[in-house]
């Protein structure tokens, strides 16, 4: 297929929207971490919160009145913990992530800047191509993010780049801005924002329900480490008196 | 004392896996609808708990992904940069890149006051 080809219908690569939403109870620096990725994703939706937690499997037909064929939830436990599921809708499959190191675009440490709506390119480490779910992880946060071309609401300039790195068991983000300094024509990354960390916790055959394919070995809820934590200072304390 | 919890069991459905990247999987996409590539080398990182190694590795690494995507997309014949009069509106406010300014021209003169 030539790409270019005005004559061959593009419209199965390009009829692409995204809901974003988020469940009841999400503290304020998810909610920005939300708003952040909405403003960066160009052909996102938003919807209004979801009220019932245990009838996630409802936002599949939210997705098909939205005519949505993706959906990302911003799921809060507790008001301080935030899940965060990629779904492909209605059919599957749904990732489930923990998020932990979240960074807004509002915190001043990150100076770079880009267009509304420029498409970004994505960067993958090579160790995605390494296992079956990083596979399957991959490509789904490859159709969710990327902009088709040709996007109503994208810009025709390249000047961001977002890049997933698995390290140390776990999905780190970056958003690069890319400008090209004048003498050296080599471009110059500076990074927007935002930044987290994505702990992959299940992966389900369906939207938001389903089969379980795979379940992190290694995943401890946050409940539990806060728990461990509290023990060893604790138990720190007790050692330090005795 | 209590042990650090994990699921009592680990599931690892490889076939049911690789069934579904068949069925979503986009075969023949045009890469300039995704513009996704996945690094060619593998990512070397001698500490991911120290900040700063970390961060120039992820760098790096990202820069030669961003070299690679600009010669795809000249193949493809996209235009790269901006044309330099064209203004939209940024993802960042003016008053929000202001305060960047600010408090990077605040941390010069502390280093300097410093010296």
């Amino acid at each position: 297929v030539n790409p270019l080809d005005e004559k061959v219908d593009q419209s199965i690569y390009t009829k692409k929207r995204v809901l974003f939403t988020s469940t009841r109870g999400i503290g304020s620096k998810h909610r920005h971490l939300m708003t952040d990725m909405i403003a960066l994703v160009p052909h996102s939706k938003k919807e209004d919160k979801i009220d019932d937690k245990s009838t996630l499997t409802l936002i599949n037909e939210t997705c098909e009145m939205k005519s949505c064929n993706y959906a990302v939830l911003f799921d809060a436990r507790n008001s301080k913990d935030l899940f965060l599921w990629m779904v492909k809708a209605p059919l599957g499959p749904s990732i489930k992530f923990h998020v932990t190191n979240v960074h807004t675009l509002d915190e001043l440490q990150m100076t770079g800047n880009s267009l509304k709506g420029s498409r970004p390119f994505l960067h993958f480490d090579k160790s995605f191509d390494s296992q079956p779910h990083l596979q399957l992880t991959k490509e789904l946060i490859t159709q969710i993010y990327s902009t088709p071309k040709g996007h109503v609401k994208s810009k025709p300039f390249f000047d961001h780049i977002f890049s997933f790195f698995y390290q140390d068991g776990r999905i780190w983000f970056r958003n690069y801005q890319i400008s090209d300094q004048e003498f050296k024509k080599e471009p110059l990354l500076t990074e927007i924002g935002p930044r987290m960390i994505l702990n992959l916790d299940k992966i389900f055959s369906a939207g938001f329900g389903g089969h379980v394919l795979y379940s992190n070995p290694s995943f401890q809820s946050p409940n539990n480490t806060r728990q461990l934590h509290k023990l060893a200072k604790a138990n720190k304390y007790k050692s330090r008196v005795e | 004392t209590p042990q650090p919890k994990t699921s009592k069991y680990h599931i690892y459905d490889t076939e049911g896996i690789q069934q579904k990247l068949r069925e979503i999987k986009m075969e023949k996409i045009p890469w300039v609808h995704t513009l996704a590539l996945t690094s060619k080398s593998k990512m070397a990182i001698e500490d991911v708990h120290d900040d700063f190694k970390r961060e120039v590795a992820f760098y790096q690494h990202t820069l030669q992904t961003v070299l690679d995507c600009e010669k795809l997309c000249k193949e493809n014949n996209l235009l790269v940069r901006r044309k330099p009069d064209y203004f939209a509106e940024m993802i960042k406010s003016d008053e929000q890149m202001f305060k960047i300014k600010a408090k990077l021209q605040d941390d010069k003169k502390r280093v300097e006051t410093a010296d």
